[in-house]
């Protein structure tokens, strides 16, 4: 691909996998625009990184360099990244939909005076427009919609693409940048790593999952015994998770926690409030347990009870350790 | 005139004849002993003063003769009496100890005070009579048996008159003091309790008082109303006289469910610490809010205002009162968590307390396939239904079998489906009066327009809010409920009982259609209509009923405590030995429903309610 | 502490927006409105920083029409001193990017402040843009997923839940934060006190005021705009499962779910 003479589709996210999942939609819409695919890496990548990119897709990739990138901080990467675009040949930017990922596109948006279309579901260019598919109204619904304003600008949340199979004879060009950066807006003064629950919840086969519909922290004991029963992870909504901290926010289900793809998923005392829908819609078996006979969560499940799951769970929990015995 | 009449009996039947007091048997005894004793010695007293300085010096005396000996005697029995009664109280402090009752220095003092006070008078008696030489009195038992003895005394003759003088100005200077002390002391129970007869309702009262009317401040357009008490000073005359009659005896404790169940509630500790923060005086009074030191926020909110306080209470007060004024306090502050939050917004904004939408009270009356007022506005009864009716499972069961029994019976009735919303009792419960209005008024609205006249109901709470608080704001209807109604349609022939129940049922009274209206025959003849029934009664069952734990919103919300009050009520009706619990009342269903299951009891005691007990067993 | 400004939303209801049959579209006509429930965190925040330090507490909102009453009294009985309404009906559906510019520009022409707080996204987009994009175009420092804050002496220290790690963070004031839920649990103000707040002053302005032009930004909408918006259907099988019994209905799941084969034996 002549990367000096077409437009480029570029990619970015502070994470590694993201930036594969990016790389996969990437190239599609790069070749739908007739354009080279880009990979921006900030702070301290190697070049095995750089290589990385280019084995998964990449025809470019530019490395941006500074101290201050070291630890990432949203101001100073986002203006790494304003730094960065002015050496491209910018069309379309896809950012990995993080926290932070969506903050920098934020603030590199302002900038740029573009709009950024937010958690894109599905991405294709249509008569040279970028035509994107996102979440409306809550995430009830979908728009279709069109982004005109140039360099368009796409947020991705992560695993709603898969990383394109690898390989190590592709070749690409590295670039190499040094930025000036001036102080960072704010201070960090302390880290501290998340309570993780060691459990990949991401990659569970089975969850049971549960929300507000739990009265007690100490209940949790007869969802994890269902869970035992199955093999299956606990997961949570955000309100057990982030706000009274019954469970470690690393298995959070939802659109600010992770988007799951189990087999099968049991959601217990969940209403379905659309923030958590979006996170477990891509199960292949939804299961739905409420008293509420009129919870949202009925629309997105395949078998669903109204009950008060203080008695359904632990008789699902003997039934299948009668069925498991056979 | 008649409303005189009344609290002037209320004063005679409880004041003076002590009637709740009789409640308990020792207590009862003991108090009514000290009671009239003190009375009969006190009126002596006074007859003998009148008669020596008023009646004599005009030569009318009539404390002389038969007169005087009969009056002798009476008084020796008051004095006999009440010193029985002194006896029963210090052997009840001292030894039996019973562990609600808090004995501290100032009653012992009391008590020997008044110990010496009658012992003293029977001595200046016998005394009186071993000195003087007046014809034997032997009408005067007492005094004469004591002044036999008496005579026996070696030194008697000579220091006789010095021990008399002394000891009659002993016993004159103690009881003045006494009678100074009364206002310090718990002495002043004596003045106050009785005042609190004549102004406090006798029974526990369903309705609670309507602090503003919504409507008329909307159209003056001055919300500056004061709701709530925060401060002492805060509390009406008739709240604080209710203070001052308390005397600390613990009955209400003694019933409370909350304070059973290890909830930071004792309407008795309540009641006394706003009593000491009323007594304080002016100067030692905080100036801060109540909640800085005199009550807590959990006390407040664990209460279910079953009323079962207001019933033990022999004096007439009524904790809940002050504890509905605390929270109106607390919520006019905001300070409500979470699920007191959610509970008012659902109210506001979905008109259920589930927070379901209120499309949802359509569509269940449509599926059940009654009529609805907004087709048929001329039927005879508006049966309403409730939120537990549209979105509680269990309770839509209920509601089933009350709409079969309705129709068996040909009854012209009519439901107000989407035009129905909450009558709004947990806000109302809850402290926030505004939203209870906003509901209120919705309702009346539409009851109103439709000209209904005539309510059925199978909810105690909606009961309750419809018949007694509906009216302040401009709502008057008969309103039924269903135990009565169906008990009705039973006797009266509309409906034939054609099959039995063949076990031993018991019955929970639920506190609304019980303690705080009246009815407890209608469950129970309707139960008893039934073939093949063995009605038996709980230990706590009729007006001493034990509330399942929902009231006073707390099913809406969770307070810290050792057990749940439900629990309790479960175990006592598992030991009837009973295979069915029959309840008047949906929240009562779920709460005993619940904690029978969570017992593992399910299997071998069932809950049902009164409706479904009867559609099981009509053609 | 002297102002404190809250960017508060009024969106649809997503909770109680339904779907028109047919069309699939969303039944906008007669959706309730409410305040965007990160933004209700915001004005608690701010209000709970007033009763300790003083100052005032306002809001602005972009809007297409002036939202019902008994919202912005419900704000303002919460504790805010008065709540700014930019309208014009081109307000409607807009990219963050002019979302934000027009905030700006009504900030601006507010004075001196020393915080903005902003939900961290709103409940109807969830995008998470405006907060940033306001902090861009005011050239302050923007602070996002704050779960505490302590302000002081014109510095902020506040923590912030990030995927992975909480940082604690410091900034001079003044400073743009964005909050979730997780901060604070806002207050419901009881009905007579809501009335009371009718009483505070609502004061609107047209995008003329802020020296904004409607054709601008119709102009800005019209090239990133929606091309249709639609419920996907859910291919659920939405079955019920039910039973006689508690253990019935549980059996009759555990065997579905072991036809299904998603369950191993």
């Amino acid at each position: 691909m002549d990367v000096k003479n077409s437009s480029g589709v570029y990619v970015f996210s502070e994470r590694q996998d993201v930036r594969l999942e990016l790389l996969s939609v990437g190239r599609e819409l790069a070749e739908q625009a007739g354009a080279h695919l880009g990979s921006i890496l900030i702070g301290p990548n190697t070049k095995v990184d750089a290589d990385e990119q280019i084995a998964h897709g990449a025809d470019e990739v530019l490395m941006v360099h500074n101290p201050r990138l070291e630890r990432i901080q949203v101001d100073l990467y986002a203006e790494a990244l304003w730094q960065a675009i002015q050496h491209v040949n910018l069309d379309i930017l896809l950012m990995g939909a993080t926290k932070r990922g969506k903050e920098i596109a934020a603030r590199l948006a302002q900038r740029l005076k573009v709009g950024c279309a937010s958690d894109g579901v599905s991405l294709k260019i249509e008569n040279g427009d970028l035509v994107v598919e996102k979440r409306y109204y809550g995430g009830k619904f979908l728009a279709k919609r069109l982004i005109q304003a140039r360099p368009r600008m796409v947020t991705i949340q992560p695993r709603k693409f898969e990383a394109p199979p690898r390989d190590s004879l592709r070749k690409g060009r590295i670039e190499a940048l040094e930025v000036q950066l001036k102080d960072a807006e704010a201070k960090v003064i302390k880290v501290e790593p998340t309570k993780r629950s060691g459990i990949e919840i991401g990659k569970a086969e089975i969850i049971v999952s549960v929300g507000r519909g739990l009265r007690r922290a100490e209940d949790l004991s007869i969802i994890q015994e269902l869970a035992n029963t199955l093999g299956a992870a606990v997961g949570a909504s955000r309100p057990l998770t982030q706000d009274l901290q019954w469970l470690p926010v690393d298995v959070q289900v939802g659109l600010s926690g992770t988007t799951v793809q189990p087999k099968l998923y049991i959601a217990c005392g969940i209403s379905g409030q659309i923030e958590h829908i979006v996170g477990m819609r891509s199960s292949t078996i939804v299961v739905a347990i409420n008293k509420d006979p009129n919870a949202p969560i009925f629309q997105e499940a395949d078998y669903c009870i109204v009950g008060d799951l203080y008695e359904i769970i632990p008789a699902l929990t003997r039934a299948f350790k009668r069925m498991l015995r056979k | 005139m008649s409303e005189m009449a009344t609290k002037f009996g209320q004063l005679f039947r409880y004041g003076f004849l002590q009637r709740k007091v009789m409640a308990r048997r020792y207590s009862g005894l003991m108090h009514m002993a000290l009671f009239s004793g003190f009375v009969g010695l006190f009126m002596g007293s006074v007859l003998v003063q009148i008669d020596g300085y008023l009646l004599k010096p005009w030569g009318l005396p009539f404390l002389q003769g038969s007169v005087y000996q009969v009056f002798q005697a009476i008084l020796d029995v008051f004095g006999l009496i009440f010193i029985l009664g002194l006896g029963l109280a210090l052997y009840r402090r001292l030894w039996i100890k019973p562990l609600h009752l808090q004995t501290g220095p100032q009653i012992l003092i009391i008590l020997f005070v008044f110990l010496y006070l009658g012992v003293t008078g029977f001595l200046l008696e016998g005394l009186r009579m071993a000195l003087e030489s007046r014809p034997s009195e032997p009408w005067a038992f007492a005094g004469y048996a004591l002044s036999t003895l008496i005579r026996r005394i070696p030194f008697i003759d000579e220091s006789g008159f010095l021990i008399y003088r002394i000891l009659w100005w002993s016993h004159a200077l103690v009881a003045f003091g006494l009678f100074a002390a009364i206002p310090y002391t718990r002495l002043a129970h004596m003045v106050m309790s009785p005042l609190n007869t004549l102004v406090s309702p006798s029974r526990p009262k369903g309705g609670l008082r309507t602090p503003f009317n919504l409507m008329k401040l909307i159209e003056t357009g001055n919300f500056d109303v004061k709701v709530g008490v925060g401060r002492i000073e805060d509390f009406d005359w008739k709240q604080r006289l209710g203070l001052s009659a308390c005397t600390n005896c613990g009955r209400c404790q003694e019933v409370c469910p909350a304070y059973a169940t290890g909830t930071a509630l004792s309407p008795r500790r309540l009641v006394q610490n706003l009593k000491r923060e009323l007594d304080a005086g002016m100067d030692r009074r905080r100036t801060g809010s109540l909640f800085d030191g005199v009550v807590s926020e959990n006390e407040v909110w664990s209460c279910t205002l079953c009323g079962a306080c207001i019933q033990a209470c022999p004096v007439l007060i009524h904790p809940p009162n002050y504890i509905i004024e605390l929270r109106r306090e607390l919520v006019s502050q905001s300070r409500l968590d979470r699920k007191k939050t959610e509970l008012l917004s659902n109210l506001s904004g979905s008109f259920n307390p589930f927070g379901f939408p209120h499309a949802d009270r359509e569509l269940f009356v449509r599926q059940l396939g009654v009529p609805v007022l907004g087709e048929n506005p001329k039927v005879e009864y508006v049966y309403w239904v409730g939120c537990a009716g549209v979105y509680d499972p269990r309770t839509r069961e209920v509601v089933k079998a009350m709409a079969q029994i309705l129709k068996k019976a040909g009854v012209s009735f009519g439901v107000l489906g989407g035009e129905e919303k909450c009558v709004g009792d947990p806000a109302r419960r809850v402290g926030e009066e505004g939203r209870f209005q906003e509901l209120a008024f919705q309702n009346l609205e539409a009851l109103n327009r439709y000209n209904v006249k005539k309510i059925i109901t199978h909810c105690p709470h909606c009961f309750n809010t419809l018949k007694n608080e509906y009216p302040d704001l401009g709502g008057q209807f008969e309103v039924l409920h269903h135990s009565v109604f169906i008990r009705d349609l039973i006797q009266q022939g509309q409906i034939t009982i054609t099959g039995g129940i063949g076990d031993k049922v018991t019955l929970h009274d639920s506190c609304y259609i019980g303690r705080f209206n009246g009815e407890y025959k209608a469950p129970r003849d309707l139960l008893r209509s039934i073939r093949d029934i063995k009605l038996v009664e709980m230990p706590r069952t009729r007006e001493n009923s034990f509330c399942c734990g929902a009231g006073g919103a707390n099913y809406w919300y969770e307070v810290p405590r050792e057990v749940k009050i439900s629990t309790v009520r479960a175990q006592e009706a598992k030991e009837m030995d009973a295979g069915l619990l029959a309840v008047e009342c949906p929240y009562c269903l779920r709460m005993l429903g619940d904690a029978i299951t969570v017992a593992g009891l399910g299997d071998t005691l069932k809950v049902k309610d009164l409706a479904e007990i009867v559609a099981e067993v009509i053609r | 502490m002297r102002t404190i400004i809250v960017c508060m939303k009024v969106c649809v209801d997503t909770n109680q927006l339904k779907v028109a049959p047919g069309t699939r579209a969303p039944n906008l006509e007669g959706a309730p409105l409410r305040i965007s429930t990160f933004d209700e965190n915001a004005i608690e925040e701010a209000v709970q920083i007033k009763e300790k330090q003083g100052g005032k507490v306002i809001t602005i909102t972009l809007a297409p029409f002036l939202p019902p009453r008994e919202i912005l009294f419900k704000a303002l009985a919460m504790g805010v001193d008065a709540a700014y309404i930019v309208q014009d009906k081109v307000c409607s559906d807009l990219e963050p990017l002019t979302t934000a510019r027009i905030l700006s520009a009504g900030i601006r022409k507010m004075g001196a402040f020393d915080l903005i707080l902003c939900g961290e996204s709103s409940i109807d987009q969830f995008n998470s843009q405006v907060g940033p994009r306001v902090a861009i175009e005011l050239g302050i420092p923007s602070l996002t997923y704050v779960t505490k804050l302590n302000v002081d002496l014109g510095q902020v220290v506040v923590e912030r839940a990030l995927e992975d790690s909480t940082e604690t963070v410091e900034a001079a004031c003044p400073v743009l934060l964005t909050v979730g839920q997780e901060i604070n649990h806002p207050r419901l103000p009881p009905v007579l006190q809501i009335m009371s707040a009718s009483r505070k002053p609502i004061i609107e302005w047209r995008l003329q005021d802020l020296s904004i032009s409607p054709e601008e930004v119709a102009l800005e909408t019209s090239l990133t705009r929606n091309l249709e918006v639609y419920a996907p259907p859910s291919e659920r099988k939405r079955i019920i499962i039910k039973g006689e019994t508690v253990e019935e209905t549980a059996e009759m799941l555990a065997r579905k779910l072991f036809e299904e084969g998603v369950v191993k034996t």
